[in-house]
């Protein structure tokens, strides 16, 4: 599952129309949402910004999906509609930087972002600007692995036309013009994630229904499987007996000694 | 650190890439939540500075014959794959980080060999490959001429590459050890993913020996596999036949070992991987075969060699116990 945090519902309008989303919570944040794909709306600001992630990290089915950072952001340059892969986001009050990961093609540029907070008129000399990102960095890299976050703004304003001139409308076609690009930006960060742990068999999760197992016996079995996978990937698991009255700490022991005898003899 | 002429020799190489400042390779590098394993398939570059501890004494069991040892690294990290590499386990990132400030380096490595007349060594490729980026680092040009004037100091380049060019161009020293890390055929084709093929390494081998550098055969680490004896056996003639007589200035031999730490944080990334499981114990702070294991393996491994060279001294890297 992947997730985007995005401001205004006028920025998230087309990509939830685009991947159907649907509306699954009400507070404390908006949530739309399909299998594959959710999107949170924070709200204006580096805070809300924080709170919404935040918020969104409590359902940990998803922290091996893309957290992405979504929004229109102003630069000094750039032509209003640009795509950009944020680099670097740094918060200007505090001068705190992170580096989210980035994506280069030829259809969007990579660039490095300054997160107000307020808006502003005086665009930065060599980055964008916006109000979220930083909020949105603070919250997602405690929890999430550096590869799978990524912020991902569309130029508004720029010194030709500043924000005053961004209207809700406006905001909305921007999107919808780059919604293709956008899909394509998501599915390419997909392709570099890291490898989902594996799951238990389905045998072995009955057993953890059946008996009593703490997370930390759950977690060893799963180390058990891991092993027990690697060195006979043919062999069906768990080959051992165990008994109805048989205590998790018994069947972890069984295992291991079961994997130790698999050592090789010289 | 952008006006160096290292830097600017390196970007020039990367017109491409899109260049992300920062004010400390720390702030990448030693981030927490990476993975390793995801960075590995597209690894950044980090030009950097060391700012200190550039010089470190190695682990007990890395140094061969020296009475002082000490290891520096110029980089972190390694553009090869190899499963059993401890770096895995070490590092939080797969990032390649350079460290450009040489003439730090080279000051350092100057104070350390005018404070002793014992025999000193410097191990450089202990946290990276000595000679793999050397074509863009040109490492081997700004440190092996600085051992000219020392007998007593040696330095060894410990390298899977066939980056030689640059060593070919030198006139050889005596005190600089070109120390060749080797594995059977099946073991490269398993384990080492993006290395160079055992012959290419012993046809770069022969060549820098008959240049007149001084060569050294590091198996280490020695890994089990199916069918053993008869892969170390072939394994061993080949490396014999192809060294057809030259001289060896010293061996290795270690079994596959790693700290606990790292062996935790390589089986999170691959927890597939039969390699990081099969036959291995923990040992107090270590990771490595069972006992009767290692020792078997590597007395044969041991015996081997003697049966094949007399002459070249055989040191064994063991677990730290």
């Amino acid at each position: 599952m992947n997730t985007l945090i995005i401001a205004l519902k006028h920025e998230a309008y087309h990509v939830i129309k685009r991947y159907q989303l649907t509306l699954a919570v009400h507070q404390p944040f908006k949530v739309y949402q399909n299998e594959n794909l959710r999107v949170v709306l924070s709200g204006v600001g580096k805070s809300a910004s924080h709170a919404a992630t935040k918020f969104a990290l409590e359902d940990r089915n998803t922290h091996n999906g893309l957290w992405i950072n979504f929004g229109v952001a102003g630069d000094r340059t750039l032509p209003i509609g640009s795509l950009v892969s944020i680099s670097k986001v740094t918060e200007n009050d505090t001068d705190r930087r992170w580096y989210p990961s980035i994506k280069q093609a030829n259809k969007h540029c990579v660039k490095e972002l300054l997160t107000y907070s307020t808006a502003v008129n005086q665009y930065p000399l060599n980055s964008c600007c916006d109000m979220e990102a930083a909020g949105f960095m603070a919250a997602v890299s405690e929890t999430i692995c550096s590869e799978h976050i990524h912020v991902l703004k569309l130029i508004s304003d720029n010194t030709s036309s500043g924000i005053g001139n961004l209207t809700k409308i406006l905001m909305k076609h921007l999107v919808e013009e780059k919604m293709s690009l956008i899909g394509d930006y998501i599915k390419s960060a997909e392709q570099h994630l890291s490898i989902e742990p594996k799951k238990l068999p389905r045998n072995a999760e009955k057993m953890c229904q059946e008996q009593h197992f703490t997370v930390t016996q759950t977690r060893q079995l799963l180390e058990l499987y891991r092993s027990f996978s690697a060195l006979c990937p043919d062999e069906t698991w768990p080959s051992i007996k165990v008994n109805s009255g048989d205590k998790a700490s018994e069947i972890i022991a069984k295992l291991r000694l079961q994997i130790t005898q698999l050592s090789p003899k010289l | 650190m952008r006006d160096d002429p290292l830097t600017i020799e390196i970007l020039k190489r990367y017109q491409n890439a899109v260049i992300v400042g920062c004010s400390h390779y720390g702030e990448l590098f030693n981030r927490r939540k990476q993975n390793f394993r995801t960075q590995k398939q597209n690894p950044t570059l980090i030009v950097a500075r060391k700012d200190n501890k550039r010089i470190l004494p190695t682990p007990g069991e890395y140094a061969v014959d020296a009475k002082h040892n000490f290891y520096f690294s110029h980089m972190l990290n390694c553009l090869y794959d190899c499963r059993y590499c401890f770096l895995q386990g070490m590092f939080r990132s797969a990032s390649h980080v350079v460290f450009v400030n040489y003439s730090d380096f080279k000051a350092d490595l100057t104070r350390y060999i005018e404070d002793t007349k014992d025999s000193i060594c410097f191990y450089s490729g202990y946290d990276c490959d000595s000679l793999a980026l050397d074509p863009i680092t040109d490492f081997t040009r700004n440190f092996v001429p600085l051992f000219k004037p020392y007998r007593h100091a040696f330095m060894e380049l410990r390298t899977k590459s066939t980056q030689i060019r640059n060593l070919l161009a030198m006139e050889p020293l005596p005190n600089i050890i070109c120390a060749f890390s080797l594995s059977p055929t099946e073991i490269v084709e398993k384990y080492e993913a993006k290395t160079p093929s055992l012959d290419a390494r012993l046809a770069a081998i022969t060549s820098l020996r008959d240049a007149g550098w001084n060569i050294a055969l590091r198996f280490d680490p020695i890994i089990f596999v199916d069918d053993f004896y008869t892969v170390y056996k072939n394994f061993f003639n080949h490396v014999y036949d192809a060294l057809e007589g030259r001289q060896i200035h010293s061996i290795t031999l270690g079994s596959f070992r790693l700290p606990k730490t790292f062996h935790k944080n390589m089986k999170r990334l691959y927890p597939d991987e039969p390699l990081l499981i099969n036959g291995l114990s923990p040992i107090n702070k270590q990771i490595t075969y069972e006992e009767n294991l290692e020792k078997k393996m590597i007395a044969w491994c041991e015996r081997s060699l003697k049966n094949l060279d007399f002459v070249t001294p055989v040191y064994i890297q063991k677990p730290i116990v």
